[in-house]
């Protein structure tokens, strides 16, 4: 007995396709469908039930179907799940959790339901942890926090998915579990993202979960909830999670294709009044959380269940911009249920900036909360500079002749900004990122020119990088100074030997 | 009001020959009168003439009777049989007169024939789907049967049992 027989013979239901759209399937019978419950129809593909009406169960497609008008459909009783485990580590997946390739024999956890509810404020905590990104400007001018969910927005190809890369690569090397979901993103450039995470350091701990262009809709309309399902499993095996959204802006094309299909009355720019609502439930299932049942998976014993633990989802929603225009209405919903954004400015981008971040229009509201007070203070410093050298830079515009101390400032901003400009393939610890910062402050090169500082930069990464006692001493400068004015401090003090060790 | 002909159709195809039958009369109307008496009178069948020379006695206003009748036989509910054989007229009757007294009038039967069903019938209205054919017997008798069957190897015994 094949299994479409099987669920007719036990739910004792049958419906019969009376009409068809490209993704929602009109089906007549069927009593006691229930909402999001998995269907079966009769050549064997599955659907879900997207909404019900007095006449008609509508049925959203999860996978490319020839589906004929008086195809026979059959209840399962079951709602979509996907299976989870620790084999999805370092594999790709589609939307339905299936992994590509994947071995026979493999174990599953657990399944779990895709769309759930976010959790309640009695097992959330305020942000506290900081979130390194491994991008300079990000981690000096706009932190972020472990739980924090912050959009990432700009105008197309102004590089915002090697930013995105960037975050993975510093989380995953430290162990963080990162899922990046690529929504209805071209296969090519999927490809692309999937060779990056299969680099050796960081397999292990990294998920791609992706559909492309021309997958059914509800396959796409699915992939961000299979992300952050997978984000809930780890979390809740003692996990701090990173999840990467790439992009909102297409999820919400498709889930309008999908709502307009059904007949569901437009909204703004022919969205459905409920796109708001899908997005902050996504986005509400990231935060920082204590974890009451805690299990340590590196050393495979359970620690006592009294024992509170806290753990992150942090969300990098993307949102593309049409001609830097703010006021899209994705967009401004996306801002609006975020805990902040970054901006790559098109003109930053065009100027030759990388990353085209502008620190100007990003904002971060819930970082800043969980930095030292040092980091703060340098914050603060470096923020207050740049907004006074771009004044400044806008007066040069007039022509009028420069004070020694206005070309100073000039001369300092343009080295911060080539401490800003980092290679997309390069992620800089943040630590670096501070005594960098700090040394240019205390005037370390302030005779030299932008090519000679380019180079001894480079030089003092380097020797950061090797480890060693170098990389040591700096450490130790740094976790010492508990303010930047203490910092500055004690690189005045050890000017001369710093700056011979990176000669070497 | 449309008693006369809800009472004699049985299956769906009966609906559908009747359906069609009163779509002719009605597109003759709009041409001469001369065309509606012709079909009227040569192409439907003799009882259906019957019954709408009488209905339209009380109901002077033909394209109104028409349209009202096509709505009523539209809102036939479809009875689905599956059976493995064709029905004689009495089996069907029999089938049709149990299905109005046990279910209510408005019904008609929606008859498919699939023999692999071997015996029995499968039933299915408004959503609702009932097997009652041999097969589905058979396979729930030879599923429980075919383990017992299979031959046991070395493993499945134990060696104390030897």
């Amino acid at each position: 007995m094949n299994k479409f027989e099987d669920y007719l013979n036990v739910t004792k239901e049958i419906g019969i396709v009376e009409k068809i759209s490209p993704s929602v399937i009109y089906v007549r019978g069927l009593p006691g469908a229930k909402l999001f419950e998995l269907i079966m129809f009769e050549s064997g593909e599955n659907g879900q039930v997207f909404s019900l009406s007095r006449d008609y169960v509508e049925i959203l497609l999860l996978k490319k179907a020839e589906i004929k008008i008086g195809t026979k459909v059959a209840r399962t009783n079951e709602t979509l799940k996907i299976p989870l485990g620790s084999f999805m580590l370092g594999k790709a997946l589609d939307a339905l959790g299936t992994v590509v390739g994947l071995e026979k024999g493999i174990k599953f956890s657990e399944y779990r339901v895709l769309d759930s509810a976010p959790p309640g404020i009695n097992v959330r905590k305020n942000i506290d942890k900081p979130f390194e990104t491994g991008v300079t400007i990000v981690d000096l001018v706009t932190p972020l926090g472990r739980g924090q969910r912050q959009l990432v927005i700009g105008d197309r190809k102004t590089n915002k998915t090697q930013f995105l890369l960037q975050n993975l690569y510093t989380q995953a090397a430290s162990g963080t579990i990162c899922i990046y979901a690529a929504i209805a993103k071209r296969k090519l450039d999927t490809a692309m993202i999937h060779n990056f995470l299969s680099n050796e350091k960081i397999k292990n701990n990294t998920i791609l979960v992706a559909s492309a262009p021309d997958d059914v809709p509800g396959l796409v309309f699915l992939t961000p909830y299979t992300a952050i399902t997978i984000a809930e499993y780890f979390r809740d095996m003692g996990r701090d999670v990173l999840v990467v959204l790439d992009d909102m802006t297409a999820h919400a094309k498709y889930y309008r294709e999908i709502s307009l299909l059904a007949k569901r009355f437009p909204g703004r720019s022919s969205y459905p009044g409920d796109i708001f609502y899908i997005h902050a439930k996504i986005m509400e299932r990231g935060g920082n959380f204590l974890l009451f049942k805690d299990l340590d998976i590196s050393t495979k014993t359970k620690i006592s269940p009294d024992q509170v633990k806290e753990v992150s989802i942090t969300l990098l929603p993307v949102a593309e911009m049409v001609m830097g225009d703010f006021s899209g209405y994705i967009q401004t919903n996306l801002m609006a249920m975020t805990d902040g954004h970054i901006y790559f400015d098109r003109e930053y981008f065009n100027q030759g900036r990388r990353p085209a971040i502008n620190p100007f229009l990003s904002v971060t509201r819930v970082g800043r909360q969980a930095q030292t007070q040092l980091l703060r203070e340098l914050s603060r410093v470096l923020t207050s500079f740049l907004v006074s050298h771009e004044k400044l830079r806008q007066y040069m515009h007039f022509g009028a002749e420069l004070s020694e101390e206005t070309q100073r400032t000039l001369s300092l901003g343009d080295k911060i900004q080539s401490l800003f400009d980092q290679p997309s393939n390069v992620t800089v610890p943040l630590n670096l990122s501070v005594i960098l910062f700090a040394a240019l402050w205390v005037g370390y090169w302030k005779e030299k020119g932008l090519s000679d500082l380019k180079n001894d930069l480079k030089r003092f990464s380097q020797k950061y990088m090797e480890g060693g006692s170098f990389k040591k001493g700096i450490d130790d400068i740094i976790e010492g100074s508990s303010t930047f004015e203490v910092l500055l401090d004690k690189l005045r003090k050890s000017q001369m030997d710093i700056l011979q060790t990176i000669s070497k | 009001m449309f008693a006369d002909f809800t009472d004699k159709i049985k299956t769906t195809e009966d609906k559908q020959l009747l359906m069609d039958e009163i779509n002719l009369v009605l597109k003759s109307l709009y041409q001469n009168t001369d065309m509606y008496n012709n079909v009227l009178q040569s192409t439907i069948r003799a009882w259906v003439r019957a019954a709408i020379t009488q209905d339209l006695e009380v109901t002077p206003d033909k394209e109104k009777y028409f349209k009202s009748l096509l709505t009523e036989l539209a809102k036939l509910e479809e009875f689905d049989i599956v059976i493995p054989m064709d029905l004689s007229q009495s089996g069907l009757e029999r089938i049709f007169y149990w299905v109005k007294d046990n279910i209510g009038a408005g019904i008609v039967l929606d008859i498919k024939i699939d023999s692999k069903l071997i015996g029995g019938a499968i039933f299915m209205y408004r959503g609702k789907y009932i097997d009652l054919s041999m097969k589905k017997k058979f396979e729930e008798l030879f599923g429980s049967v075919y383990s017992n069957l299979q031959p046991k190897t070395a493993q499945s015994v134990p060696a104390s049992n030897i």
